[in-house]
């Protein structure tokens, strides 16, 4: 299973030069790739393209060798997965469960009863993301990273290949980001990711490959090692950053 | 509270509530006199479809009403926002100004429809992209376009069109004709309901806003499209039964989804319930409040709707 973007470029409508121009990427499984680039760099664009959401001006994306606009929505969710940086405030307060419920395919839409397999892996699912204790709690009553949780939760629930995260640590506590990073981690064998964040640390620690995106193309793509460096980081956030080791482990920061 | 108990409560509010409709107005008839000769008493028997268009008009409003707060995802979104009112009221206005109304009892009703349905198409048409807000702000301005159409016909109109027109856009369902009207409303009314039921998860998902309905399976935009023209078209068919109602739609599913909130599939048989109840209730009350004259039922619900409306308008402002 994978994603591939061929030569993507897209314009915002209300724009006259395009926010992404001639962008190539894959996601496989086996691998973390991380996403990195300034605010408005067209992160989360990119993302909207990859899963279909948005249509790019030329380009394709390719989801397992068809357009990922050919599949039914059921087919596409079953195989690629997206957690989206902001999701807007329902106007009913779903609880933990029933919002993690609706990430289900296949649940019968006359009784809306989840089958036993369907039950247990839900619960499997908030046991994964440590929400069991919160399960019946209405979603507004939690705070910006549990509600995160909630939205990772509800991509995982249908076992997807492929999972895009757009910043899924923005809002979690430094051991919330450490526990995604080792789900992350233990899924990767299994299931193709895509990262998309601000936190240089985060892509170090956990992909096996970054892409630094500026000016609407790749400014640089590889081993994160070699990507995330003073020289290329400079020009892109226009500050100095400094690298160095900590107990043989890169440790990167703004000067 | 389990959704059958739920049901069960507001299933035994509508029929007390459809009881009450038969039982009370202007003239009392004793049990004893409802059947005469074996024949039902024809009292009763215009209380019957009164009562039954009530309960149809409503429950249809509070579902149309339902459907907009969720695909908008605005409790204060009605039925009649994509240009419903002003497109029906146009239509009524122009039947009963221009002189069509000679052509039959049919010919308000009929034209209300044709205005309610032309002013939605109109929206649908105008709006290129089709985003639940863009075609918010598009019912807006061609609902508006026609109220003012609207009043340019009442100006240069008699005195007595202009009083049918005002009495026609209080809303009343005093004169709806059982196979004409309500047959078919309430068999659209069935097949929402069951559509609805159907795609009540879809409906869940867009109140997270359409990329997260999107990410989980729903085509968000064709999706939108199709509830939005589901729900005005409900709201469209209960105008030209009983003119402009306001407030039913608005208020119940509000309060409906409040009490009990959770999926759709729980709270859509409830909205219908309550809205019929509610419906009934209110045109009881314009009966018995005042006999000689009776009260129309839009302007009960107005007057029971609008402290709500306006509590729930703050209760907005002080949340956001």
């Amino acid at each position: 299973m994978k994603l591939t973007a061929e030569q993507l470029v897209y314009t915002h409508p209300e724009a006259h030069e395009p926010l992404l121009n001639g962008i190539s990427l894959e996601i496989a499984p086996g691998r973390i790739s991380a996403l990195l680039g300034r605010n408005g760099s067209g992160k989360s664009t990119l993302v909207r393209l990859l899963s279909g959401f948005l249509n790019p001006d030329s380009g394709s994306v390719m989801l397992d060798g068809r357009p990922v606009s050919a599949w039914t929505p059921s087919e596409r969710v079953r195989r690629l997965a997206v957690v989206q940086q902001h999701v807007p405030v329902p106007l009913t307060d779903y609880t933990v469960r029933e919002t993690v419920a609706m990430g289900l395919t296949g649940v019968s839409r006359l009784s809306g009863r989840l089958s036993p397999e369907q039950s247990d892996r839900l619960e499997r699912t908030l046991a994964m993301l440590d929400l069991a204790g919160l399960a019946d709690r209405p979603c507004g009553s939690l705070s910006g990273g549990e509600r995160q949780r909630v939205f990772t939760a509800a991509a995982l629930v249908r076992s997807p290949g492929l999972l895009l995260l757009d910043e899924p640590t923005s809002a979690a506590d430094p051991a919330v980001t450490r526990k995604i990073v080792s789900l992350l981690r233990t899924l990767a064998p299994e299931v193709g990711i895509l990262i998309v964040t601000h936190d240089l640390q985060l892509a170090l620690d956990c992909a096996g490959f970054a892409m630094l995106l500026h000016d609407g193309r790749i400014a640089a793509a590889g081993d994160p090692a070699d990507v995330l460096t003073p020289e290329t980081l400079e020009p892109v956030y226009g500050c100095p950053f400094r690298r160095f080791d900590c107990g043989g482990r890169p440790v990167i920061l703004p000067e | 509270m389990k959704t059958a108990r739920i049901i069960l409560f507001y299933l035994a509010a509508a029929l007390a509530a459809a009881v009450c409709g038969v039982l009370f107005g202007a003239t009392r008839i004793p049990l004893s006199e409802f059947v005469q000769d074996g024949a039902l008493n024809p009292i009763a028997e215009l209380r019957i479809v009164r009562t039954a268009s009530a309960a149809v008009v409503g429950a249809s409003l509070a579902v149309s009403g339902l459907v907009f707060q969720a695909v908008l995802r605005n409790s204060l979104a009605e039925p009649f926002l994509l240009g419903v009112s002003g497109g029906s009221g146009l239509g009524a206005a122009c039947a009963i100004i221009l002189g069509f109304s000679a052509w039959g009892f049919m010919s308000v009703p009929l034209f209300a429809l044709l205005g309610a349905v032309a002013a939605n198409l109109l929206v649908f048409a105008a709006v290129r992209r089709r985003s639940a807000e863009e075609l918010l702000l598009g019912g807006v301005m061609i609902g508006t376009l026609a109220s003012s159409m609207l009043m340019v016909l009442i100006t240069f109109s008699h005195s007595h069109d202009m009083a049918g027109v005002i009495w026609w856009m209080l809303g009343s369902v005093q004169t709806v004709d059982p196979s004409r009207q309500l047959a078919p409303a309430s068999v659209l009314l069935a097949a929402s309901l069951v559509y609805l039921f159907v795609r009540a998860g879809d409906i869940d998902l867009l109140t997270f806003g359409p990329e997260y309905a999107w990410n989980h399976g729903v085509n968000a935009r064709t999706m939108t499209v199709l509830l939005l023209a589901l729900a005005s078209l409900l709201a469209a068919v209960t105008v030209s039964m009983a003119g402009i109602i306001g407030f039913c739609g608005l208020v119940v599913p509000h309060i409906v989804r409040r009490l009990h909130g959770g999926s759709h599939r729980k709270i859509l048989i409830p909205a219908a319930l309550a809205g019929a109840a509610f419906l009934m209730l209110a045109d009881i009350l314009g009966r018995v409040v005042s006999p000689v004259r009776e009260l129309p039922v839009g302007m009960v619900t107005a007057a029971v709707g609008c402290p709500v409306f306006l509590w729930l308008l703050n209760r907005s402002r002080a949340g956001s």
